[in-house]
């Protein structure tokens, strides 16, 4: 029976199958422009991500390259955006990107 | 008793940093204003009468969505309740988590591009769906965006308007009582109907499960018994092992160009899945409606039928209605409006109202609303507090008599600039000078101060003129409209002493947009103020 049962963060048991087919769901799933859901699936298995069954270490992994990875890319393009992107950027190239213009009542959408 | 807190402190500070001033918008919230639009000028009677209409119409909404999601739930259409839920967290997910989000970027003044912005909410959102409805994520997880929805929810309702939303709490306190309470309930018999299938209600709960135990590998029990339960159970409701009853809200919330309703249920036999539904009524407007009725805690008596592990002399698990963190909430951010003392009061008054609701419960051994002893005990002190907060005579060492509400506030406030009047053509006295301040009460409320040759009366803010007031003079001139921060602004009649009189807006004290100025001789001239000055006016004969 210990074999068959895979831990969450939480404690909570899930059926080994279930939970690698989980696993495995939410790195492909990744892909789609959701990197978050990689880091929830280090989360959600984060025991078995240290040592645990080998097919969920192996897609956690996985998910966790390619999360930082993201966060790489990512992270660098926000920090630059904010702090240097008006005098780096074209000014219409920098006016249409910026979020701070978006004119939220003409959406309906302002409080 | 930790994520309420959290809910409303977060609420609070929204409110704080978005909308301190408590200004309705009115199409975020239509269905709660549909009757009657509060003006700053009604009386008090007929701000009750409406508020009071408003409150009947949004419960009525509210008892009617119910019952929709009870024909729903009885004819078994899920994928349409899933379908209506899903769509609408997406909108509380994206649209008004941006929304928000936008605001404060602004707010603090941080540039960011629109594509990571668009990419992190497209994340946050679908993540957030996922979690609540598709997959199993960890709990913290789960119970953030629970939270989140209640946060944005309850920070919408802060818009409704000031009387509206107090008779509202109170309406939907004496409904959460009925609905779970009274046989025929409409929450009642829901969760009958949700026990005898052995099924979930479809709603939105904030659970909270021990998860610092692991289970021992090789343990089935979905539910395993806490030991903690009297911490656990600070947080709301509480299912047994064979939770019968159960408490619904109902949020609709009006994503950009929909209205999204969603019923929030709390509570389900035993099992710790959570379900959200919410509704799309297809509307141009932005609203939101809520129904909320309760978050109810519910400890399966231990003689009712048996689920699994059904032992029930503790509880177990612990459920908590979303409903109740909004309104929660709301109260608590509609006190924030006011000042932060009354915060304090009704916070801890909400606390309290809970730890009472769950001594009932361990009494009473089934579903008990949530709402009506918290919501009482808030108002309640919320409005003791402001009452302590007022009223009083002060007399100014420049002979000046002010008497009317004030707060005490912990530093004085900086001395409020004379308004000058620059350019007005018709002269009119100035405002008279502030009288030096004694160090810590300030005017606030509605007040009288009567100075040697002025007089006003009218509602102040922080110790200015501010509101809707009236200034008379010495010399009979005498104004009677709106202020703002001791200046004539908006919508204000002015009376000279001479007999002329102007009606109309003032910017700064000083005539400007549309306004009509009446002469000595009865003649009216109308059209567009400039600056104090009317050029081009017209002649109405």
């Amino acid at each position: 029976m210990d074999g068959l049962i895979v831990e969450t963060v939480d404690g909570e048991p899930l059926e080994r199958d279930n939970a690698r087919t989980l696993s495995k769901r939410v790195f492909y799933a990744g892909w789609l422009f959701l990197p978050w859901l990689w880091a929830v699936n280090v989360w959600m298995f984060w025991p078995d991500f240290r040592h645990g069954d080998a097919v969920v270490k192996a897609y956690t992994r996985r998910s966790a390259a390619c999360f930082a990875g993201w966060c790489c890319l990512f992270l660098p393009w926000m920090v630059l955006f904010m702090a240097a992107g008006s005098s780096l950027l074209n000014a219409s190239v920098y006016q249409k990107l910026d979020a701070y213009r978006l004119d939220l009542a003409a959406w309906g959408i302002g409080f | 008793m930790a994520p309420v807190s959290i809910c409303m402190a977060i609420t609070v500070l929204l409110v704080k940093a978005l909308n301190p001033e408590g200004t309705a918008d009115t199409t975020t919230v239509a269905i709660a204003t549909l009757a009657y639009q509060e003006q700053d000028t009604d009386s008090a009677g007929q701000k009750l009468g409406g508020a009071l209409l408003n409150a009947i119409i949004f419960m009525a909404v509210i008892a009617g969505m119910t019952f929709v999601l009870f024909l729903l739930f009885k004819w078994g259409c899920y994928k349409l309740i899933y379908g209506y839920m899903g769509f609408a967290m997406l909108n509380i997910f994206f649209f008004f988590t941006g929304a928000l989000v936008l605001q404060l970027l602004r707010l603090i003044g941080l540039h960011m591009d629109l594509f990571s912005l668009a990419f992190l909410l497209f994340n946050f959102s679908v993540l957030g769906i996922l979690s609540l409805f598709v997959m199993p994520v960890p709990l913290l997880l789960k119970q953030s965006y629970t939270v989140w929805v209640g946060i944005c929810v309850a920070y919408i309702f802060t818009h409704i308007p000031e009387w509206t939303s107090w008779v509202l709490l109170v309406i939907m306190a004496l409904y959460d009582l009925a609905a779970v309470l009274l046989p025929g309930g409409p929450l009642k018999i829901l969760v009958e109907l949700a026990i005898e299938r052995q099924q979930e209600l479809p709603a939105l709960i904030y659970e909270s499960r021990p998860t610092q135990r692991p289970y021992q590998r090789g343990m089935w029990r979905r539910q395993p018994p806490t030991g903690s339960s009297s911490s656990n159970a600070a947080d709301g409701s509480s299912s047994a092992a064979a939770g019968s009853g159960s408490g619904l809200a109902h949020v609709a919330v009006a994503g950009g160009g929909g209205v999204l309703a969603g019923e929030i249920v709390s509570g389900s036999g035993g099992s710790p899945n959570v379900f959200a539904r919410v509704a799309l009524l297809g509307d141009q407007q932005h609203r939101s409606s809520w129904d909320e009725a309760a978050a109810s805690p519910q400890p399966g008596s231990s003689s009712s039928d048996g689920g699994e592990g059904s032992e029930g002399e503790l509880p177990d698990g612990i459920k908590l209605g979303l409903g109740d963190f909004i309104f929660y909430s709301m109260l608590v951010g509609r006190a924030a409006m006011y000042d932060m003392m009354t915060v304090f009061a009704s916070y801890i008054a909400v606390i309290s109202g809970l730890g009472i609701t769950l001594m009932l419960l361990a009494l009473y051994r089934k579903a008990l609303p949530a709402l009506p002893v918290s919501i009482a005990l808030g108002v309640l002190f919320y409005f003791l507090t402001r009452l302590e907060l007022q009223t009083g005579r002060f007399y100014y060492k420049d002979g000046a008599i002010y008497e009317g509400q004030y707060k005490v506030v912990g530093l004085p406030p900086p001395a409020p600039a004379e308004p000058a009047k620059k350019g007005a053509k018709k002269k009119e006295e100035e405002p008279p000078a502030q009288p030096v301040e004694p160090p810590k009460p300030v005017r606030h409320g509605v007040g009288t101060l009567k100075c040697g040759d002025y007089t006003y009366t009218g509602e102040w803010v922080d110790d200015e003129m501010h509101g809707q007031g009236s200034f008379s003079f010495a010399s009979g001139a005498c104004y009677e409209g709106a202020w703002q921060h001791n200046k004539y602004q908006g919508q204000g009649r002015y009376c000279f002493p001479d007999g002329k009189a102007y009606q109309g807006d003032w910017v700064s004290s000083v005539m400007h947009g549309q306004g009509s100025f009446t002469d000595t001789e009865g003649h009216c001239w109308a059209g567009q103020f400039y600056n104090g000055a009317g050029p081009g006016l017209t002649c109405q004969l």
